[in-house]
């Protein structure tokens, strides 16, 4: 069940996100220990490590500073949904994980846009990418039943 | 803004720094840990800030980072590397060592152990880069934020180890500022703590991510995400190609078994029940039926094995429910014997020999055990303060004194243990000790008795405990346990009582004595296979030929780990001693605890009335094992993990391939040509199999589990890509193709049901029957060979599992919700008021209610026709809408009863 479990993954949501803020290719991905972190390769230094530190800085090099928010209130806002994502959702190990989180994000976003009310943010963009396999799952198990009995 | 904190919570440490560091200024609110949150999305313990836009932030981190924001320090690269690192790296680190510390009670170098990697990272980071801080030469949110999370679990620099020097240098540097320093002396108050460590105690103990891949979870998922290789696809499709003759040929032991050399000779024991007490579930997951599982798996895999348990039948408790019932001791036992025989026979228990400890054999060896420790100068004699009642005039057993526990002050606390802290206690240091009998208080009195010297047996028990745990399979809480134990101080231990109903003391001056039962039971394990074998010494004064394992729940270990093999050791006469000591954690009863006085819970001799059959009870029990840490039943857990386990995965499955063979190739088994994805998917099964044995060889039966109800979604998603149904219409090659898929997929099932046989021997017996499987392939490999070859007929396919409906589980679990009044233990009552459910499809049951429906609807007829009174033929229709009801229950069908059409047009 651990999005953490599918090797690789970390690397292919970057490279998405690079096409999505219109970067040139050319970024190099790596992955280190055993939860496949992402890392990006970078000519001096150690590099970047971390799914959420790289789309932020990805998001900065594009200058599309407003997908952070603007004001304290929303980048705190937006950092808060970035953690979330990597450690809870995840981070997550069960279906039962997998159902109090979508059930949390349902009453959070009941009177709310997006993740941090009005505005889009990288934050909408990661938790997409993050629950996209999780709700093609809850489509595929309601299809599993099948009928040729 | 308000800031909402509670003292003692760790997060709690970092944020109140980063506000002191950042000169935020909050209003703090102090919260208790088992408040509720301010924040809807996390525990109360978690802080939350709430802004004056309304907005609440949940995350201690965001909450920190929001400071500084506000202070104009925006986030970079490194700052942000950092805090990520910390919420996923070292958080779940930090509070392991934190619960390791808090609820285990570990100490130094220990406590900090698993968070070695996380502080060798930081320290490598600092000294790389030289710089003072983590992300710089000044303070940022990032130091204030990994600081936060160190200190409630170091303390102080000392702790951490001499080699990390930058680490330890910037850690104090931390420690010392003023907003760092404040902050710990707000939250860490010593009440605060101790309030979290109860909080903590309560909460299960936090799986690292790096343990969680080898321990609790072995994903479905993983096994089949992993890449196969070439060769893996190879060996498995040749394995395959070989056939049932590779199989090894079932080992059938001579009965009485008895160890063969040259052989894996495997010694199970359970748990010796206490006869009086009718077992719960978790009674049964926790003894019976993990060594169970684990026996049949022995005897699949070819071992010698021979399982035997039997009921604890001496004590005061025994001897008082005699005189409540106006019987002896013996009679009594004699009766609880029988019902715990019944209910593990219900449960399918395969002991080789299910016993009991009031022979004669269990008087000879336990008093040949005695004489010889005597002998060597193991034992003590003490005088003793012992509680007596004077009303009851008798000595109090341990278990008949309650109290206050002299350690945790929990109130109801036992004379011999308290259930709460778990310390063993002596009964005359509970503080308001009452007799349990009459409420009286007890006086203490002198008396002689007789100690093992456990002292003096350290020296041997020592090198045999290390030398045990190098070589065998100890579950970690056993090991935990028992280190405890000997950590705190051996003492001498009292082994004899001032009763009757026991095995007399074999010396002079204590002839009125008997043996205390804690010497007494494990000595059961011996004199019970005594009277299954007179050669029973081949079992258990043979350790260089038996492999032993002991089964139980976690609060006997100290009995299995310590006194007994202190015992065995002690009376040096070549014992077998315990090799694999599998010790579960507690299963718990939907939110509460199974308790017999409030009728709580689902005990062993009422499952059977609950219509649901043994196999099911017996998967749903096993896969919710507590390993590791607790679980619990619940109703609707059960109905759901039926109705999507057994019902739509693999019941799904095997009907499916067994099925397709039936209609569409005339119950035989067609020709199959592999084809590649075959072969993968061959190997991918393999790797299932595997898995199961390694899991398995190791008792980690729920996770096993897993494993086969893996195999058998993999033979869906093979199905249901390969459409066979539709295939079998086309052209030649296209049934060619519906022949191969249908001959893996029935092979599929015929190895589901040898590695179901352990979980669930009556379905594997059913499927065993329809798919006609020889039973010499009833026998457990390494891979994954065809075992129904092309030609094989198979017989009558059925559905395996039946679905459990809504209103039936509804129905169970009020009946088991427990009841208000205190009555006499359910045993000796009459069976629960008769059933509105009946075992589904119980044929008597279903005609005797069928007549009486068609009776009731006479007399309504009858009454209609005659124009009767309007209450009372509205009172005798509500009785013929409840008879079809149950009807309809006992049919299995849901009870949707049609509401009467006039009463729709009113």
């Amino acid at each position: 069940m651990a999005a953490s479990a599918r090797p690789g993954l970390g690397a292919e949501e970057l490279a998405l996100l690079e096409k999505l803020l219109g970067l040139p290719k050319g970024n190099k991905y790596g992955v280190q220990g055993e939860r496949k972190v992402p890392v990006l390769q970078t000519n001096n230094g150690p590099g970047l490590t971390g799914l959420t530190t790289i789309a932020a800085h990805l998001v900065k090099q594009a200058k599309k500073d407003q997908l952070l928010g603007s004001t304290a209130e929303e980048k705190a806002v937006v950092q808060q949904w970035l953690e979330y994502r990597v450690t809870r959702v995840d981070g997550g190990c069960s279906k039962e994980d997998t159902g109090i989180i979508l059930k949390d994000l349902n009453i959070y976003l009941e009177d709310k846009v997006y993740l941090a009310g009005n505005i889009f943010t990288l934050a909408d963009i990661l938790m997409y990418y993050g629950l996209h396999h999780v709700m093609m799952l809850g489509k595929s198990i309601q299809d599993y039943w099948i009928t040729d009995q | 803004m308000r800031l909402r904190v509670a003292a003692g919570g760790p997060a709690a440490l970092k944020v109140l720094a980063a506000a002191g560091a950042a000169a935020a200024p909050v209003r703090l609110v102090w919260g208790g840990p088992s408040e509720r949150s301010l924040a809807p999305l996390s525990p109360p313990w978690v802080p939350a800030l709430e802004l004056d836009s309304g907005t609440v932030l949940f995350s201690a981190n965001a909450i920190c980072q929001f400071f500084f924001l506000a202070r104009g320090e925006e986030p970079t690269d490194l700052t942000n590397q950092w805090l990520e690192w910390e919420a996923t790296e070292l958080q779940p680190a930090a509070s392991a060592a934190l619960y390791a510390q808090l609820v285990h009670g570990k100490k130094g170098l220990e406590a900090v152990e698993a968070l070695g990697k996380s502080l060798a990272h930081i320290e490598q980071n600092l000294s790389r880069r030289g710089t003072a801080y983590l992300a710089g030469d000044s303070k940022s949110v990032a130091d204030v934020v990994v600081w936060g999370t160190l200190f409630p679990v170091l303390q102080d620099e000392t702790s951490l180890p001499s080699e990390l020097q930058a680490l330890r240098t910037w850690f104090q540097s931390m420690t010392l500022s003023e907003a760092c320093r404040k902050a710990a002396d707000s939250v860490l108050v010593p009440k605060a703590l101790l309030e979290f460590k109860s909080y903590l105690q309560k909460q299960p103990p936090p799986c690292l991510a790096m343990e969680r891949a080898t321990s609790n979870e072995p994903e479905e998922e993983e096994g089949s995400e992993r890449a196969l290789t070439e060769e893996e696809i190879t060996a498995a499709a040749d394995a395959w190609a070989r056939g049932a003759a590779a199989l090894p040929k079932p080992w059938q032991p001579q009965k009485p078994v008895l160890p063969v050399e040259g052989m894996r000779n495997v010694l199970i024991t359970s748990a010796l029940p206490y006869v009086n007490n009718v077992p719960h579930l978790g009674n049964i997951i926790g003894c019976v039926l993990s060594a169970d599982t684990f026996a049949r798996y022995c005897r699949l895999r070819n071992w010698n094995t021979l399982y035997v348990c039997g009921t604890d039948e001496y004590g005061t408790a025994t001897e008082t429910k005699a005189v409540e019932e106006g019987l002896t001791p013996q009679e009594i036992c004699n009766k609880y014997n029988t019902i715990h025989a019944d209910i593990y026979r219900w449960f399918d228990i395969s002991f080789d020999y299910f016993g009991r400890t009031t022979t004669p054999y269990q008087t000879t060896i336990a008093q040949d055990i005695f004489q010889r420790l005597l002998a060597r100068g193991f034992l003590l004699q003490d005088t003793v303060e012992q509680l007596q009642c004077e009303d009851c005039q008798r000595f109090l057993a341990d278990r008949f004194v309650e109290g206050t526990c002299p350690f945790c002050s929990y109130e109801e606390a036992r004379g011999d243990q308290c259930d709460k802290c778990g310390k063993l206690i002596n009964a005359v240091e509970l503080k308001n000790p009452q007799c349990k009998l009459c409420r009286g208080v007890p006086v203490v009195k002198p008396t002689q008795h007789l100690f093992l010297d456990l002292p003096k047996l350290e020296e041997r028990l020592e090198p045999w405990l290390e030398q045990s745990w190098a070589t065998g399979d100890w579950t970690a809480n056993a090991r935990y346990i028992t280190r405890s134990w000997i950590r705190d101080g051996l003492k001498p231990r009292c082994i004899t009582r001032d009763l009757k109903w026991g095995t007399p003391v074999p010396l002079d001056g204590f002839r009125d004595k008997v043996f205390y039962v804690w010497f007494d039971a494990p000595i059961g394990y011996l004199s019970i296979t005594a009277n299954y074998t007179d050669q029973w010494e081949r079992w258990w004064k043979n350790p260089q030929q038996v492999e032993l394992y002991n089964f139980m729940a976690k609060d006997n270990v100290p009995f299995h780990s310590v006194i007994f093999p202190c015992s065995l050791l002690g009376a040096e006469d070549n014992y077998t001693l315990v090799n694999h000591l599998i010790a579960t954690e507690y299963l718990n009863y939907e939110d509460g605890k199974f308790s017999k006085s409030r009728g709580v819970g689902v005990f062993g001799d009422m499952a059977k009335d609950t219509g649901i059959p043994a196999d099911i009870w017996r998967f749903y029990l096993l896969y919710l094992r507590p390993e590791g840490q607790d679980s619990a039943f619940s109703w609707s857990d059960l109905m759901l993990k039926n109705n999507s386990e057994l019902l739509n995965n693999l019941g799904n499955f095997i009907n499916r391939a067994g099925m397709f063979v039936c209609k569409f190739f005339g119950g035989t088994v067609p020709d199959m040509v592999l084809t590649p994805d075959d072969k993968r998917l061959l190997a991918r099964v393999t790797l299932e199999l595997r898995q199961y044995h390694q899991l398995l060889e190791k008792v980690r039966i729920r996770d096993a589990l897993r494993c086969i109800l893996s195999i058998s979604r993999h033979g869906n998603q093979y199905i249901q890509v390969n459409e066979p149904w539709k295939r079998i219409k086309g052209d030649e090659k296209d049934r060619q193709r519906a022949g191969t898929v249908t001959g893996v997929a029935v092979n599929m099932a015929s190895l589901l049901a040898v590695l179901l046989q352990p979980y669930m021997p009556s379905v594997s017996s059913a499927i065993q029957g329809q798919l006609c499987i020889p039973p010499d392939c009833f026998v457990l490999s390494h891979d994954f060979t065809c075992t129904l070859p092309p030609g094989h007929h198979v017989g009558t396919v059925s559905p395996l599992f039946q679905k459990l409906e809504n209103n039936q589980i509804e129905a169970l679990r009020k009946r088991f919700g427990g009841r208000q009044a205190k009555q006499s233990p359910p045993a000796s009552e009459p069976p629960p008021a008769p059933a509105t459910l009946g075992p589904p499809g119980d044929p008597q049951l279903i005609q005797e209610l069928t007549e009486e429906v068609a009776k009731q609807g006479n007399y309504v007829r009858q009454l209609k026709a005659n124009k009767a009174e309007k209450a009372q033929v509205d009172m005798e229709v509500a009785k013929l809408l409840q008879l079809k009801k149950q009807l309809a229950l006992a049919e299995g069908k849901s009870p949707e009863i049609p509401v009467p059409k006039g009463k729709r047009k009113k």
